[in-house]
């Protein structure tokens, strides 16, 4: 076998010089014969012709060996070259149907390499299968996302599976160099990070050992390559240079190269690594993403059962139990369920947009039948030379993957420029790196082989069927008959996929519409949304265990940032234009609750444990529902008076009021929050009532809001500023910036959005998928019409012969208009009633296994089938007014 | 018995055995054939060839150009260790085969 692919490569590549020896060859054979011939008594003329009769001709002798050689592969080649010089020869229907199958293969290749950028790309690690993660898991909750920093330290020291541990935790974190904030993705990690992973620097150093120690003098940073060209312009002289992060200074000791990317979800790449014990004082607290390297010679199986008999010492608490997956079955360490994207969703993108791949090869193999039809002479005197079939098959079969593997080629220029087009409409925050890379060629090339034989099948059959007697003697019209049939079944799946793509664009475009149009309760046009730090005191951060202290230190810091909250917004209050400002902790575009979760009115015992009345919680300053344009339906809006020495009072939204207390005055009523385990119950009153807001994402009822005042519930940490004025955003976000400087020199605004923006990438998914189907569905719908044009048009010029005699024997326009509409209809009837058992099928089955399709009503299911009617009509009608515009007398005098 | 043509598989079998004594040419094989079988069997020149690159192909001899006399290159082939064991297969497929035919003629 070797053999024969050596002398193929060698055939293939060294064509001249093999050509040449067997030459020489022969010459050789030849004088031996003419100097034996010489030496016989003939004469040197008679000895040379003598020889050459005996060889029986060098041309000959040449061709025969030449057949010797022929394989397998050498006709598949030689079919190969012949179809490309019959596509050059007819380049328009070369150019269609390459274009054809390159929108369809192009379009396919985009959405798996970005599948692929997601869900499978491996770590850019040395060995990466040898890498795990560890969880924590329990029967309950499934797999928790981390481990506790002391079991992690566990296993590091234990060193019997791994040859290392190391810990990670993903957080944004302010970075500010040269008097410039930018927040930025970072991971916090232990300092055997990058040697458990094996990846090395490409400036400066990782990091050592001691840099897993606390210390106040030299704190250690890494950044990324993306963020070393981005910020500081590729600075030579970056390693030793001094940054802020968060709010102690640290130097920047190494930069990793371009490839690594931390070990996070793909589409948030981390740009800073700083250890857990530098950045934090209580890291032993924390949960952290443990990431192990198997030792050699231990294997998955056994380090699973190590880590299960050896947890046990350690985990007392009933349930829970450690879970050991593999890093390349996990491709978001952060979500082990795989609840941000399910695998299912992915496989169902990739299937729908398979659906325009699979019309597109419908389309073309309808294209080749027609043309299939013009070429029955050239089969049938193939065959009648004694071709087999099966090699008439395989040559017409060829003929159709070089077309295929033509369109993959400007198919993957297509998908280059449609993964341009998802980074542009991409929010800045998602920054996804969507290479195409040896998987997805490969995937690529596995579409032109598939695509080719599912379009060439059925005209390589019909070829190799020619019936020699019929197409060389005169063609009968029976015959034809069945040839027109098999050309109207191409189109009946086009048409039907297309009806199931359109739908279900229709139906997700449709429910996004409405969840865009229907508001969410509060504005989302003029707002902007300011992230603002103060930087904590320096004090605060070392002190030592001394509880009073930290308290007393706690205290003043607590006050310094509530005094510096109310002078800012005062500030803004000040700006020109007098915007609304306030200040809140979370924002309410969320779904789910966040907060304690569970709200409690007069008479229900605290001890509850399943929540009756999941609620969401907001501490906000007076002013912010003004800000928010949303009403205060009753009561009033907090103010000054609600302080940290006045009564507990609280906000309630209408959904909420209306539930806990149906039919009556809300106001003055008491609600509390289910305290902490031993602590009493802390009542509020309620003083107002709010219009209700609505999650983004989820689809039900508006979410309910308790709101507290910031002045009774202040807590040290971030806020966000929520700034609506009338002037031009810009130029507000930089006078609001403005503010924040003045009013305390360590305070910063480290990102700075509207809510649009914010809106936006929330939905951006959403948008994204929506789009995606959107553009399938038209394209199909383009594909198949205009194969049902072709095929039609065809049909009629085939049929112009019967339409002429039946207009000379007295057809009206209107029969004729009807005769070839019927044809078309019958053929796209079909097609439309297997879309429609299509479609209900994949509604059902999409909503049983990948996500709650959003239900389809009556608009999308009536409007998407007309307008595919009417497409179809159309492209029937055209050429059935062809037909019906016949001239007999034209039609008649060429028979 | 004239001279007569063989059939192809005979041709190989001829191949083989010339070659399993020493490499040679095209022009070499076919003298000694004739020669061996004192002009009983006549090698048809125009299917020497075909049947050479055939072998080659199928991996039971290899070739080489080689430069001779005169300054002429001249296609050496030389048997492999595959043609060697194919040689020995067919050697005792033709023992049978005559064996057979000789009992029938008895």
């Amino acid at each position: 076998m070797l053999h024969r692919v050596q002398t193929f490569a060698r055939k293939l590549l060294q064509r001249k010089r093999v050509a040449q020896e067997l030459d020489e060859e022969l010459q050789f054979h030849l004088d031996r014969q003419t100097q034996a011939n010489l030496t016989r008594g003939m004469t040197p003329g008679q000895a040379r012709r003598a020889a050459l009769c005996a060889l029986g001709g060098v041309e000959q002798t040449k061709e025969a060996v030449r057949d010797q050689r022929w394989t397998w592969i050498d006709s598949v080649w030689r079919d190969a070259c012949y179809a490309t010089r019959l596509l050059v020869r007819s380049p328009a229907f070369a150019a269609l149907g390459i274009v054809v199958i390159a929108l369809g293969i192009g379009l396919n290749t985009a959405i798996f390499s970005v599948v692929n950028a997601v869900l499978f790309r491996p770590l850019p690690v040395q060995a990466p299968h040898e890498l795990v993660y560890l969880y924590y898991t329990s029967p309950r909750m499934g797999l928790a996302p981390f481990v506790g920093y002391r079991d992690c330290e566990f296993f590091r020291t234990n060193g019997q599976a791994f040859s290392g541990v190391a810990a990670h935790w993903g957080l944004r974190m302010r970075v500010a160099a040269d008097g410039e904030a930018k927040s930025v993705a970072g991971e916090r990690v232990s300092a055997n990070y990058f040697d458990v992973l094996s990846v090395k620097a490409t400036l400066g150093r990782t990091f050592l050992p001691q840099e897993d120690e606390p210390s106040t003098t030299e704190r250690a940073a890494v950044i990324s390559h993306d963020l070393w060209t981005r910020q500081f312009e590729r600075d030579p002289a970056i390693i030793g240079k001094k940054v802020r992060v968060n709010d102690d200074e640290f130097t920047i000791v190494g930069v990793i190269g371009p490839e690594f990317h931390g070990v996070t979800d793909p589409w948030t790449p981390t740009h800073i690594w700083v250890t857990f014990v530098q950045a934090a004082s209580d890291y032993r607290s924390y949960g952290v993403g443990a990431i192990a390297r198997l030792k050699p010679g231990v294997s998955l199986k056994q380090a699973q059962a190590i880590v299960a008999t050896e947890g046990q010492r350690i985990l007392d608490r009933s349930g829970l139990r450690f879970a050991v997956l593999p890093s390349n079955r996990i491709r978001l360490p952060f979500d082990p369920n795989g609840k941000v994207v399910p695998e299912r969703l992915a496989a169902a993108l990739v299937s729908v947009v398979a659906l325009v791949l699979l019309i597109a090869a419908a389309n073309i193999g309808g294209l080749l039948m027609a043309r299939g039809v013009t070429r029955t002479d050239e089969m049938a005197i193939r065959v009648a030379l004694g071709a087999p079939r099966r090699r008439v098959f395989r040559q017409l079969l060829t003929e159709t993957l070089v077309l295929a593997f033509g369109g993959g080629a400007l198919g993957l220029f297509v998908a280059w420029w449609l993964l341009r087009l998802f980074n542009v409409f991409t929010p800045d925050r998602f920054v996804l790196d969507v290479p195409i890379d040896g998987r997805v060629l490969a995937f690529a090339t596995a579409l032109c082989v598939g695509t080719g034989l599912l379009a060439g099948l059925a005209p390589a059959l019909q070829g190799a069927k020619v019936n020699v007697m019929s197409a060389l003697g005169a063609g009968t019209v029976a015959t034809r008959r069945t040839r027109v049939r098999l050309r109207h079944w191409s189109v009946i799946p086009q048409i039907a996929l297309s009806l199931v793509l359109l739908v279900v664009a229709g139906a997700l475009v449709q429910s996004l519409i409405r969840t865009e149009s229907r508001g969410f309760g509060y504005d989302i046009d003029r707002p902007l949304v300011l992230d603002v730090a103060l930087g904590t005191p320096a004090a605060l951060r070392s002190a030592g265990a001394d509880a009073k202290a930290l308290a007393l230190l706690a205290g003043q810091a607590a006050e310094r940032t509530r005094v510096f909250y109310q002078r800012l917004l005062e500030r803004i209050a000040n700006v020109p234009g007098s915007p609304d400002a306030a200040l809140v902790d979370s924002l309410p575009t969320f779904s789910g609750t966040h907060g304690p979760g569970n709200v409690i009115a007069q008479g229900e015992s605290p001890d509850e444990t399943t929540p009756k009345n999941p609620t969401s919680r907001a501490v906000v300053s007076p002013n912010y529902f003004r800000t928010m344009n949303m009403q205060v339906v009753q009561g009033r809006d907090f103010d000054e008076r609600d302080g940290p020495s006045s009564p507990r009072v609280a906000i309630v939204s209408a959904g909420l009021a209306r539930r806990l207390w149906p039919g009556r005055d809300a106001i003055g009523r008491p609600v509390a929050f289910p305290p902490a385990i031993g602590a009493r119950v802390e009542w509020l009153q309620v003083v107002g009532v709010v219009s209700d807001v609505s999650p983004i994402l989820a689809q039900g009822e508006p979410t309910p809001f308790v709101y507290v005042p910031a002045g009774q519930q202040w807590r040290v940490d971030s806020r966000t500023i929520v700034v609506r004025g009338q002037m031009d955003p810009v130029r507000l976000a930089s006078l609001v910036k403005q503010a924040v400087a003045s009013a305390d020199l360590d305070a910063q605004v480290y990102r700075a959005r509207s809510m649009r923006q914010v809106v936006a990438e929330l939905l951006y998914p959403r948008r994204m998928a929506a789009a995606i189907l959107a553009v399938s569905g038209l394209l199909g719908l383009l594909l198949a019409s205009v194969g049902l044009y072709g095929v039609i048009s065809y049909s009629v010029g085939q049929r112009m012969r019967e339409v002429g005699i039946r207009a000379a024997l007295g057809a009206e326009r209107g029969d004729l208009l009807r005769l070839i509409l019927a044809d078309g209809f019958s053929v796209a009837g079909i097609g439309l009633v297997l879309g429609a058992i299509l479609t209900a099928g994949v509604l059902r089955v999409a909503s049983n296994l990948v996500v709650q399709m959003p239900s389809l009503d009556g608009a999308t299911a009536l409007v998407v089938p007309a307008f595919l009617v009417a497409v179809i009509l159309l492209a029937c009608y055209i050429p059935a007014r062809r037909a019906a515009r016949v001239d007999p007398m034209v039609v008649l005098r060429d028979l | 018995m004239g001279k007569t043509d063989y059939l192809q598989g005979a041709l190989d079998l001829l191949i083989l055995q010339t070659l399993a004594l020493a490499p040679n040419h095209g022009w070499g094989i076919q003298q000694r054939i004739e020669q061996v079988s004192r002009d009983t069997l006549t090698v048809s020149q125009g299917s020497l060839y075909p049947a050479l690159h055939r072998l080659e192909a199928e991996g039971l001899v290899v070739s080489d150009m080689v430069r001779s006399e005169n300054n002429r290159r001249a296609r050496v082939y030389t048997l492999t260790a595959a043609g060697r064991r194919q040689l020995e297969s067919e050697h005792a497929d033709w023992q049978r085969f005559s064996l057979a035919i000789r009992r029938l003629l008895a």
